[in-house]
């Protein structure tokens, strides 16, 4: 994975997510240069909020009223991508976030809402929970299965770092989400989101140990 | 006479009362009587006047007014009001010479209860009854007719408080950027019509009816704040349609308290809600579903009420069954606002007027030609219902008189310029439309209350008549800042790729070259059901070919006026009420043009009219193929007369189809509809072959007239 590669691919994904109105509201990740040659794509206001204690739904307010996210869905779902390179274009860290509201229904709970701008489909009883997703990249902080390189954090649990087999591309994290929460608005453009992107080769991180309990794969 | 302006006078109802009276008795008086008003923040709190009378006959005098007989500390609080006055007047221009002002200010202690008061000593007064006319005509203004008007604006000034201000920087002083920042400036406070409508306070049912842009929700947000500091302990609610206007009035009814009274909002005792609402936290309630909540009876959510009323039913029919379910729910407020009345069911300004306590202060306002989903607001006597003699529970009293003014029309519009207003309404109602119109008032004074009048003919069913607007309803200011082509404009394409292609290049220029700031601009889809599919592309251009970022109005993002999002706004027609922008796009306008019948074609043209009335400078109305050419064409006509409305005017009978027409129901009753429709000219042709016997067919039809005229 190379800062180029990141760069064309993110470029893209805002480009079909802006086109199919899947992104109602967007920030376009801002690249900062850091000591020793190194870069750093997609740093935002607020840092690391997300991990401080406090309730979900302060984080969530927090970062939606401070612009704190780059891409907003229609349900009010926010995406961070975060990626640092070091000087030699290596990648050293990766955040990609995904922040459910917890107010709005989901699209696919209430598609008239969203779909035809109707004034109360947002009036629902019945709610789904609703859940945090973030994929970590952090070879620094490794430890042999408790703390694999790549890996997944469900619903901020603290000790919830499902191992994947390596750094996740922007595309992968995007599809993985639309494709599973977002189904309906998927499927209704999926030829504009099903065709290939920029390619961004997946470097295994994962270790043997990891691999013989409950992981993630990339798809290819 | 003098003019009664009837702010809140709960604390000393009988002496107001007898202060108006003995003043408007008195002839040769002329001037305003401000009763309950102003209030002004001190440091010891807000102080609240009984009544102040500004006139050029007695100048200013503040009163102080003792409801029984005790006349306390009169000194003090003479003293208290003097001082005050003193203060709040002088921050205004042209009302000082060096450090004074250069007029008296006069304050009278009046004990109409009293049969004999005590003489005291100037500056200090007291009257009753019968020595209250001997003061006041002892008093004198003594300034010129200038000075005088300074005052009274200064009074007035129910709020010094701003539009919040958008930093705009233009470097060429032509570019649309400064001349919208001209624009900007010269909308300045609230008016003598606004600020009485702020102020009058009606202990019932008040009507507060005015075109988009004449300042409706200000006038409710500040009446809110008024009421709220006038009486502290009043459960209040304001309650809307639109999600965004949440922080609109939140903002403003807290701005307008600390300003008021110094001291931030009680907001215990103010709600602001949604229509609706559900479950959840005190940010997703609503009015209806704490109406349900209260009255403990069932609440239905968005898709219970759909199945159970049918689509486009769902509010009406969920507070139409909040209001059988209890025959006598217990009320709650003290104080209900409505805002946007138009797009709100009568069910639902039914179950507010339940859900408030004796004696049922409702306000509610809305625009006459706003509304969206083609029906509008009944006439109070029918929309309130009766009693179980028969008799309306509300009656608007509209006469003129020393009482509160219960309907009120703010006529002046501060958003559109004449161009453009002219334009949403001639389109609106079809003027020019080569199959005639396609909805009409159905009161005639209703062009005047929106601030036409009659240039030529007359306000008669069959004659031909001319309707203007004057440099009074439509300020000048707003369409001097460019050329009368430049305000509106028409664009035809062949294609919605070229659509999309003149827009991208119109956008980047406006904000590259024409110092516009993205949140200037708003960009329109009249139809709701096709936005996601409609702007998708031309949002993608924008963000890949001229890196300008851009939003889709939407439940998750807020249509805030005061955006600071640096984006450009694509929206849908219902996110896009309530608010307004300096350039306005208006995408397939060509779907106004004709519906597939006159209700739909009705229908559209709201929406159209919506869409214009958003702009505060410049509008672009874009469509594609035939129908755009003759949507142009009316336009046209409208252009070559002036933008004066010059048609026909239609009769009592005419008047009547339209109205029929606008009942007609829309949504998902159409396909039923045309479907009864196609049926029964298949039965009518088969009569015509004679496969069907039309007498038989004839008698069954009269069977089933009769129940219905028997009723």
């Amino acid at each position: 994975m190379t800062p180029q590669g990141v760069r064309q691919q993110l470029k893209e994904v805002y480009s079909r997510l802006i086109f199919t109105n899947l992104s109602v509201k967007q920030f376009y990740p801002k690249e900062q240069s850091l000591v020793g040659g190194g870069i750093s794509i997609g740093n935002l206001p607020l840092g690391s909020i997300s991990l401080r204690d406090i309730s979900y739904e302060e984080i969530y307010t927090e970062i939606e009223s401070n612009d704190g996210y780059h891409i907003k869905l229609p349900d009010g779902g926010m995406l961070v991508f975060q990626y640092t390179f070091d000087g030699e274009g290596i990648l050293t860290k990766h955040r990609l976030c995904y922040f459910p509201s917890f107010i709005l229904p989901t699209v696919d709970e209430a598609p008239h809402l969203y779909e035809n701008d109707e004034l109360y489909g947002d009036v629902i009883v019945k709610k789904l929970v609703r859940f945090p997703i973030r994929f970590d990249y952090d070879p620094g902080s490794h430890i042999e299965v408790d703390h694999p390189q790549s890996h997944l954090t469900l619903g901020q649990y603290e000790n919830c770092r499902i191992p994947v087999d390596g750094a996740v591309s922007p595309n992968a994290f995007v599809m993985f989400l639309l494709r599973n929460f977002y189904s309906r608005s998927y499927r209704r453009s999926k030829n504009k989101l099903d065709k290939k992107p920029p390619h961004i080769p997946v470097m295994p991180t994962i270790t043997q140990a990891e691999r013989k309990i409950a992981h993630f794969m990339n798809g290819r | 006479m003098i003019n009664v302006i009837w702010g809140s006078a709960r604390e000393k109802p009988e002496s107001s009362k007898s202060l108006a009276d003995e003043l408007s008795s008195i002839d040769d008086l002329t001037g305003y009587l401000y009763i309950g008003y102003p209030i002004i923040g001190s440091p010891t709190g807000p102080m609240k006047f009984d009544a102040l009378l500004v006139s050029d006959k007695a100048g200013l005098v503040g009163f102080d007014l003792v409801e029984g007989t005790d006349l306390g500390d009169f000194q003090g609080r003479q003293d208290d009001i003097a001082s005050m006055l003193d203060v709040r007047l002088k921050p205004h221009a042209g009302l000082k010479d060096k450090r004074d002002l250069k007029f008296d200010i006069q304050v009278v202690t009046y004990a109409p209860a009293k049969s004999a008061v005590p003489v005291v000593e100037d500056p200090y007064f007291i009257t009753n009854r019968l020595s209250l006319k001997e003061t006041i005509g002892a008093f004198n203004w003594s300034c010129d007719n200038t000075v005088f008007k300074n005052l009274l604006a200064a009074v007035q000034v129910v709020t010094s408080i701003r539009a919040g201000k958008l930093k705009r920087e233009p470097r060429r002083a032509d570019s649309r950027g400064a001349r919208l920042k001209r624009v900007e400036e010269s909308i300045a406070n609230l008016d003598q019509h606004q600020s009485q409508a702020v102020i009058e306070t009606v202990e019932g049912v008040q009507r507060i009816r005015g075109l988009a842009g004449s300042g409706k929700t200000i006038v409710l947000a500040l009446k809110v704040a008024y009421l709220h500091a006038q009486n502290p302990d009043w459960h209040i609610a304001v309650t809307f349609n639109t999600r965004s206007l949440k922080e609109q009035f939140k903002r403003l009814i807290n701005n307008f308290t600390i300003e008021q009274t110094g001291t931030e909002p009680d907001w215990e005792n103010i709600d602001i809600l949604n229509a609706w609402g559900a479950p959840g936290d005190k940010e997703r309630d609503g009015i209806y579903h704490k109406y349900c909540r209260t009255q403990e009876i069932d609440f239905y959510d968005f898709s219970n009420a759909k199945r159970s009323f049918g689509e486009g039913k769902e509010f009406a029919g969920a507070c139409g069954e909040a209001l059988k379910a209890k025959q006598d729910p217990s009320p709650i407020y003290d104080l209900l606002l409505v805002d946007e009345a138009q797009d709100l069911p009568a069910e639902f300004l039914r179950l507010c007027f339940c859900f408030l306590r004796e004696p049922k202060r409702l306000v509610y306002a809305y625009d006459e030609l706003q509304s969206l989903t083609g029906s509008s607001v009944l006439p109070p006597e029918e929309l309130f219902g009766t009693n179980q003699e028969g008799n309306p529970l509300v009656l608007l009293n509209t006469e003129e008189s020393a009482t509160p003014k219960q309907d009120i029309i703010l006529e002046k519009c501060y958003r559109n310029s004449r161009p453009l207003l002219a334009t949403a309404h001639a389109l609106g109602f079809g003027i020019y439309r080569e199959n005639g119109l396609v909805q009409f008032f159905d009161q005639d004074n209703l062009w005047a209350d929106v601030g036409y009048v009659v240039e030529d003919g007359e306000l008669r069913g069959g004659a031909t008549v001319t309707l203007t607007r004057t440099a009074e309803s439509s300020p000048p200011f707003l369409e001097e800042h460019s050329p009368l082509d430049d305000l509106i404009q028409f664009h035809r394409f062949d294609s919605p790729q070229e659509q999309t292609a003149f827009l991208v290049k119109a956008i980047t220029n406006d904000i590259k070259e024409e110092e516009l700031r993205p949140e200037d601009i708003v960009v329109i889809n009249p139809n709701p059901l096709t936005t996601q599919r409609e702007v998708g592309p031309a949002r993608q251009l924008l963000f890949s070919e001229s890196q300008i970022n851009s939003e889709l109005a939407g439940v998750s993002t807020s249509a805030d006026v005061f955006t600071k999002s640096g984006s450009v706004t694509f929206t849908g027609i219902f996110r896009a009420k309530g608010n307004e922008a300096g350039m306005v796009y208006i995408i397939n306008a060509q779907d106004a043009f004709a519906g597939w019948n006159k209700s739909a074609t009705a229908l559209e043209r709201n929406r159209l009219f919506t869409a214009i009335t958003r702009a505060k400078a410049w509008v672009r109305v874009l469509g594609v193929g035939k129908s755009m050419d003759g949507l142009i064409r009316e336009w046209d006509a409208l252009r070559k007369s002036e933008y004066k409305l010059k048609f026909r005017y239609p009769t009592q009978e005419e008047k009547q189809k339209l109205r029929l027409i606008n009942k007609e129901l829309s949504g998902a009753k159409r396909g039923k509809y045309k479907k009864l429709e196609m049926q029964r000219d298949l039965l009518i042709q088969a009569a015509e072959r004679g496969d069907i016997d039309v007498d038989s067919l004839i008698n069954d039809l009269q069977k089933l007239q009769k129940p219905r005229s028997k009723k």
